[in-house]
């Protein structure tokens, strides 16, 4: 895999994420999961940061919720099955899976309505639509954190993401509504 | 309660007043016989149930009841003066007691009673009252009873005296109930001269009135008790009665302390009953060592029983204490009270077989140790003079009577047993809570081992400040026959102490107080493992009053220490303590003739006190060089105190001494004793000399020719010598220093002589405290072997017993240099004298030696030349000589040796080589080698070849690491247990001396002769397990160094190497991690971490607090706290992510221990949890260097395993760690990006 940005978690905005390419997976692997491209770039981690504006909770499931940035509502899952589930029991450590619950509680614990969130997961698809299995969660508690997430984001579709050798053209960026942006900016 | 027969002493529940004077039947009782001085006087009768003898009395019960029985109640108005009365609610009963008749015939009873001389007995009763109309009305009782809305406010006061004084305990019982006292006479007593106090007073035809309400009025509490003296009251169980009831333990925690009216005149307070206590003084004495409250009782407190012990527990019975200390107590405010009641029971126990009782409690006319110590400590504003029960409650009235002390100054002196164990209990406490749920190890090697051999592989020192504890250590310090260490004891046991700067004149006589310390705690993981707890509290009140001698801590008393240096050790001198003044004269060296040694060498103890006693020869042996010279003392003296020394005065003692007004008559006892030694007729020089000496008609002829005209040649230099011990005050005398070399001139350079003291059984302090390098003086006696003994060179030694009678004083000189000008080649002058005497006096921590020797500039030069001059000479010798091994230093080294020695003969053996030296550093870290010291050692081509299994045997083998000027230095060998200094192990300072220089790297060898002495020791914070870096690098957020670029990830491999970048990145993952254990807590040597900014990931190396603040230790302080915990059983924990593939949070991390066991699952899951923290952080800001190809491959090659995604990666190496600052990088880039579009 050389393309550097495949493993990291890519900083898009909602809009962008939300709009990525779907390809169902052409390869041999038996899992048929879709591979996700920008601009013909694979991708297959994001980070996110917003408002939480939804938050549905099935308790020792999954704990599904939005990431609302301002310019669309990411839908992530963040899986809270850990040591009921067979197909991780047979993989990992009863120790190393308590642990990972163990923090999947506290991050659920943490993801309330109206906090600002900081959230990487993996970019995955459910029901058609581009889903965030979410790996950790953050709360930001300065404001200008959601600003600076924005700048990152254009920052790096300029500098990294749009540069990038790639396979095909993709959404553009652009630059989403900003007058509000410059306003807080400018507080 | 009385019969026709007899009356006896009675306490009765469900009290009626009107019961009083009816016959009763008793149905349930309890009878305690007073343990009483052989009198048969009964005992106490406690009466729990009881009926009226004639039923109808329940029916009509008399409303009214006479103070004075015998007199109807019906007589109204016959006293026209008598027409008051109160009614109101009981609040409070004073004590009962005299008034003086003259007091009474002035004010109260002038009327009644003008003529009468007898002492009134009487107690003051202060009622709430209502002030309402109806209350003060003269309606009947019967109405004021069914008005309940009364509030009772206003405090009244009536005072119970003549024929009503026996309604004391009555009205005692009768707190908090209403009732009514009629026919009273209002009186203006006139407490002291200026103060006054209306009141009511009974006369005999007053009558009191008790209403049937059954609810009682108690004054309601204030909702938030501040502990700080208020009044109130408490109902609790008896648990325990000390110090002859004058402290008693309520429920848990809570100690009642009673007045010497209360508890002599309480009998039912017996442990098992309830009590309730009124109007008693709140305070929490904030100790530190313990948290309780304390309830004062005052004049105005009473306690009611309410129920009777069912227990059979002997009730007290105490006469009022007359001694001077019962008074001191009752003078103290309540926390001292108590403070004084545990010291008081402590110095018994310390002291018991050693002191009397009456030596510590003292008696009526004079003081015991308690007092004497406590008034010591305590500062003369805290007393109270204790007032009769009229102004003590008036005063009590007027100001609350608790002015209370802070109780932090006030430390708390224990036995020494119960402190040892406190410390360790302390300690397991704090492990516990720290390892609430750790496994105990299965097989935990080290319990089967001997305590003393564990010493290497102690997982952990544990420090305990001394200013935390809050505890004095009180005692004598002795040597302990079994281990031949040092340590303060007391009756109860002793603990080992350190102190780097022991002098010479500790006397084991004295008592030693010791305020400031620091308790060191080795093997605590031994103690860790002991995890089943006592829940009680291992220092309370309860356990120093009944000093239950733990058990335990007779095993672990060698593993914990005290640490302090010699200032902090206060000698308290009691006057009364049986004082030595044998001892009070050798403080100061007689006049006479000395010898000047320097000690070179100590060689270490062997084997076991114990078995020296059994051999008869002691094997404690030190090294000293005879210096050439002579020191001669003169008689005469003055004595300067060091508090009040003025320039006048030390002006007139140098004249004094210097011009000799007295001169006949100051070496005439010398030459007397000269006399009677000339008579034994030796030819040695020294002698001659002496005989010189004599020739002379005295010696400050000499001195006053030397002024005049000074030169090297001379035999003598006359000097003052300032003698120290005493405190207070400084002895001077003058001195002679006579070369005794064969020349007798100061300038030829004579060699000094070496022998060995050996010291004897009771003098083993002596040896304790000599010191290595120091110079000493030691008394000319004509038996010694120092006069005998040929000057027979190096290849002989002689050996020279010292036996206690044998003084030896620590002597320093002091040189004219500063204020003298170099040419100066005569003698001092006076004024320079003066000026060393004022400078002395200033300085004088400076030089803790007994005498001071002050000498002419060029004098002290010469000695110096001298000693170095042996010194040298001698190190070159003794390097060479070591291996002939014609030293015989006592049995037990011999023994040691005896390996080395046949090997010498023995060509199959190589002996190391190389030259004995003296090494002073930091000691980093202690490990054993055990069996494997030629394998550790085989880097040293000399070590290589040695066999020390005759060594090892019975001996522990260790590397000792030691920082010495920034280089470490390794010291290989084996110390005997007996050799091994109290304390040493890693984080002390201390000096190797004749260790062996193995001739390789930085590699050393401790031979049986070496010794080793304990500097210093680092003394940790309490906190040392917590985190210690410096957090302002994390606050301190948005300075980045100005020559650093902020970049993407991506961009790396466009930056320049020689820049320092900066990244704002994530933690994803963290590949490998190092944590290793150091002398604070825990280092992290080395970390690697996976970071992302979204364009890309690298690889970042960090180490100490950059990775600690990666691994976010700083944002959760108990992660780094278990960390510590966790790394004080291992000495170096490895994780690795062994993943093929790294991804958070699935990580595959393996941990792996270097101390060969296998790490709890426990501590290994803490780690994970740490690691998985660690990936879900914050944002930060790296400042970091790129790394070239090479630094990358030697890591990877040691620390990456085959992960995948890493190889490909970039490697940087963070040298910053620091939270962004949102507002401020949102700024620069939003710049930054309207820069670039405008391009």
């Amino acid at each position: 895999m050389q393309n550097p940005v495949y493993n990291s978690y890519v900083k898009l905005l909602a809009f962008d994420l939300l709009s990525l390419t779907q390809t169902p997976s052409s390869s041999s692997s038996s899992v048929s999961e879709p591979t996700f491209s920008r601009r013909g770039i694979p991708l297959s981690r994001a980070e996110t940061l917003g408002t939480v504006t939804l938050r549905d909770h099935k308790p020792h499931k999954f704990l599904r919720f939005l990431i609302d940035d301002g310019t669309a509502s990411v839908p992530c899952i963040l899986w809270l099955n850990h040591m009921t589930s067979p197909y991780l029991a047979r993989r990992r450590r009863p120790d190393d899976l308590r642990l990972i619950a163990d923090s999947s509680a506290r991050f659920a614990a943490e993801v309330r309505v109206g906090v600002v969130a900081r959230v990487r997961g993996r970019i995955g698809c459910y029901n058609g639509k581009v889903q965030l299995t979410v790996s950790d969660v953050v709360v930001e508690r300065d404001p200008n954190a959601e600003i600076l997430h924005w700048l990152d984001c254009i920052n790096l579709a300029r500098n990294c993401y749009n540069v990038l050798p790639g396979l095909g053209p993709g959404p553009d960026p652009g630059l989403p509504p900003s007058s509000t942006r410059k306003e807080n900016l400018a507080e | 309660f009385s019969d026709d027969s007899a009356s006896v002493c009675c306490d009765l529940l469900q009290f009626q007043a009107y019961a009083l004077g009816k016959q009763i039947r008793v149905t349930a009782w309890n009878f305690v016989p007073f343990k009483c001085h052989g009198k048969s006087r009964a005992g106490f009768l406690e009466i729990i149930k009881w009926c009226f003898l004639d039923p109808n009395e329940e029916a009509n019960q008399m409303d009214s009841i006479p103070l004075v029985p015998n007199r109807s109640c019906g007589s109204y108005g016959n006293n026209s003066k008598a027409r008051y009365r109160v009614y109101g609610v009981v609040e409070s009963v004073g004590p009962v007691s005299v008034v003086p008749c003259t007091m009474v015939a002035s004010v109260s009873y002038s009327d009644l009673n003008s003529s009468s001389k007898v002492k009134m007995l009487g107690f003051v009763v202060q009622l709430m009252c209502c002030e309402c109309r109806l209350c003060g009305s003269k309606e009947l009782i019967s109405d004021l009873e069914s008005d309940s809305g009364h509030s009772f406010t206003k405090k009244e006061t009536v005072y119970f005296c003549g024929g009503a004084s026996p309604w004391h305990p009555a009205m005692t019982k009768l707190i908090g109930n209403r009732v009514m006292v009629s026919q009273l006479k209002k009186k203006l007593a006139f407490i002291t001269k200026e103060d006054s106090w209306v009141m009511h007073v009974t006369v005999d035809v007053s009558v009191l009135h008790v209403c049937r309400v059954s609810k009682k009025w108690l004054p309601c509490l204030k909702s938030g008790m501040k502990m700080k003296g208020e009044c109130g009251t408490y109902t609790g169980v008896i648990k325990g009665v000390y110090m002859q009831g004058m402290a008693l333990e309520l429920d848990h925690d809570v100690w009642l302390l009673l007045t010497d009216e209360l508890h002599t005149l309480m009998h039912g307070l017996r442990v098992g009953a309830v009590i309730s206590v009124r109007n008693v003084h709140f305070v929490d004495p904030q100790f530190s060592w313990t948290k309780i409250v304390i309830l004062g009782a005052c004049v105005k407190t009473s306690i009611i029983v309410e129920s009777f012990s069912p227990l059979e527990t002997a009730c007290n019975v105490v006469l009022k204490s007359q001694s001077m200390l019962g008074q001191f107590i009752q003078s103290l405010p309540f926390s001292a009270r108590l403070w004084l009641l545990l010291l008081v029971s402590s110095l018994r126990k310390m002291f018991a077989g050693s002191l009397s009782d009456k030596e510590i409690l003292g008696s009526k006319h004079e003081e015991g140790l308690a007092q004497m110590y406590a008034s010591s400590l305590l500062p003369p504003s805290v007393f109270q003079s204790e007032h009769g029960s009229f102004i003590g409650i008036r005063k009590h009235d007027l100001n609350c009577c608790s002015g209370d002390l802070h109780c932090n100054i006030l430390k708390l002196v224990i036995p020494v047993s119960v402190f040892i164990h406190h410390c360790i209990d302390t300690l397991e406490r704090t492990l516990k809570s720290e390892n609430r749920c750790k496994l105990l190890p299965v097989g935990n090697h080290s319990r089967v081992l001997p305590h003393l051999a564990r010493y290497s592989s102690r997982p952990g020192r544990k420090t305990i400040p001394g200013k935390d504890v809050g505890i004095t250590l009180l005692g004598h310090l002795k040597i302990n026959p079994l281990t031949t260490r040092l340590q303060l004891v007391d009756a109860t046991g002793g603990i080992d102490v350190l102190i780097p700067d022991l002098p010479l004149t500790w006397n084991a006589e004295e008592i030693y107080e010791v305020t400031e310390y620091d308790i060191f705690v080795d093997g605590i993981g031994e103690l860790g493992d002991r995890l089943e707890l006592l829940e009680i509290e291992s220092l309370s009140c309860r356990t120093i009053f009944n000093y239950i001698q733990p058990a335990r801590e007779r095993e672990l008393s060698s593993s914990i220490f005290a640490y302090f240096h010699w200032n902090n050790a206060k000698c308290r001198k009691f006057p009364r303590y049986p004082c030595r003044d044998k001892k009070n004269e050798s403080l100061v060296p007689k006049p006479g003739c000395y010898h000047l040694l320097r000690v070179s060498h100590k060689f270490p103890l062997q084997g076991k006190y114990s078995n020296i006693m059994k051999s008869d020869k002691s094997n404690t042996s030190v090294e000293a060089k005879v210096l050439p010279f002579d020191l001669l003392l003169s008689e005469k003296r003055e004595i300067l105190h060091s508090y009040n020394v003025s320039r006048d005065k030390t002006k007139e003692i140098s004249d004094y001494l210097i011009n000799g007004n007295n001169e006949e008559q100051v070496w005439s006892n010398k030459r007397q004793k000269l006399d009677k030694e000339s008579a034994c007729a030796s030819k040695d020089d020294f002698f001659t000399s002496i005989n010189e000496l004599r020739a002379c008609s005295n010696l400050l002829n000499i001195s006053k020719e030397n002024k005049r005209s000074f030169d090297l040649s001379s035999d003598d230099i006359s000097c003052l010598a300032n003698f120290r011990r005493l405190q207070h005050e400084n002895v001077i005398c003058t001195a002679v220093v006579r070369s005794k070399s064969s020349t007798k001139s100061f300038d030829s350079k004579s060699n000094a002589r070496k022998v060995l003291l050996e010291f004897s059984l009771d003098s083993l302090f002596t040896y304790q405290s000599l010191k290595i390098g120091d110079c000493y003086i030691i008394e000319h006696c004509t038996k010694d072997c120092f006069c005998n003994m040929k000057d027979a060179g190096f290849g002989s030694r002689a050996k020279f017993r010292v036996g206690s009678g044998k003084l030896i004083f620590s002597i320093s000189f002091i040189s004219g240099k500063d204020s003298v000008s170099p040419s100066a080649d005569v003698i001092l002058t006076k004024e320079q004298i003066e000026g060393f005497l004022l400078r002395s006096n200033v300085d004088s921590p400076d030089v803790s030696s007994d005498v001071c020797l002050y000498l002419p500039v060029n004098l002290t030069d010469l000695l110096d030349v001298n000693i170095i001059e042996s010194e040298y000479s001698e190190m070159h010798k003794y390097a060479v000589s070591e291996e002939s091994a014609n030293v015989s230093v006592g049995p037990g080294i011999v023994a040691g040796r005896t390996n080395l020695c046949c090997g010498s003969q023995n060509s199959n053996f190589v002996f190391p080589e190389g030259n004995l030296i003296s090494l002073e550093g930091d000691v980093v870290d202690i490990h054993d080698i055990g069996s494997s010291l030629s394998n550790a050692c085989s880097s040293a081509a000399s070590l290589d070849s040695l066999q020390l299994k005759g060594l090892i045997q019975n001996r522990k083998s260790l590397c000792i690491h030691v920082l010495v000027h920034k280089h470490m230095v390794k010291i290989f060998g084996s110390i005997s247990k007996h050799a091994y200094p109290i304390g040493f192990g890693p984080g002390v300072t201390a000096t190797f001396h004749r260790i062996l220089d193995a001739r390789s790297e930085n590699k050393f060898m401790l031979l049986p002769v070496s010794f080793i002495v304990i500097k210093s020791i680092k003394v940790h914070d309490k906190q040392c397990t917590d985190w210690s870096f410096n957090l302002s690098l994390l606050k301190d957020a948005y300075n980045p160094s100005p020559d650093s670029v902020s970049c993407l990830i991506s961009q790396l491999h466009q930056c320049p190497s020689n820049k320092q970048i900066m990244l704002r990145c994530r933690v994803v993952a963290v590949f490998i991690l190092v944590l290793e254990r150091n002398t604070t807590a825990f280092d992290i040597p080395l970390a690697g971490f996976l970071l992302d900014d979204g364009s890309s990931s690298c690889c970042c190396w960090a180490n100490a607090e950059r990775a600690a603040a990666l691994l976010r230790l700083h944002e959760e302080p108990t992660t780094s706290r278990n960390l510590g915990r966790i790394l004080r059983n291992y000495q170096k924990i490895t994780v690795k992510n062994q993943g093929l593939f790294i991804e958070s949070p699935f990580q595959d991390l393996a941990v792996s221990v270097t101390s060969g066991n296998a790490i709890y699952q426990y501590d290994e899951n803490n780690l994970k949890f740490m690691i998985f923290n660690a990936c879900a952080g914050r944002v930060w800001n790296v400042v970091a260097s790129l790394m070239d190809a090479e630094e990358v491959r030697q890591l990877g090659n040691d620390y990456l395993t085959e992960t995948t995604n890493l190889r490909s990666l970039r490697n940087i190496w963070a040298n910053q760690v620091s939270c962004p600052r949102m507002l401020a990088e949102a700024k620069n880039m939003l710049q930054e990006l309207r820069r670039s579009s405008c391009l």
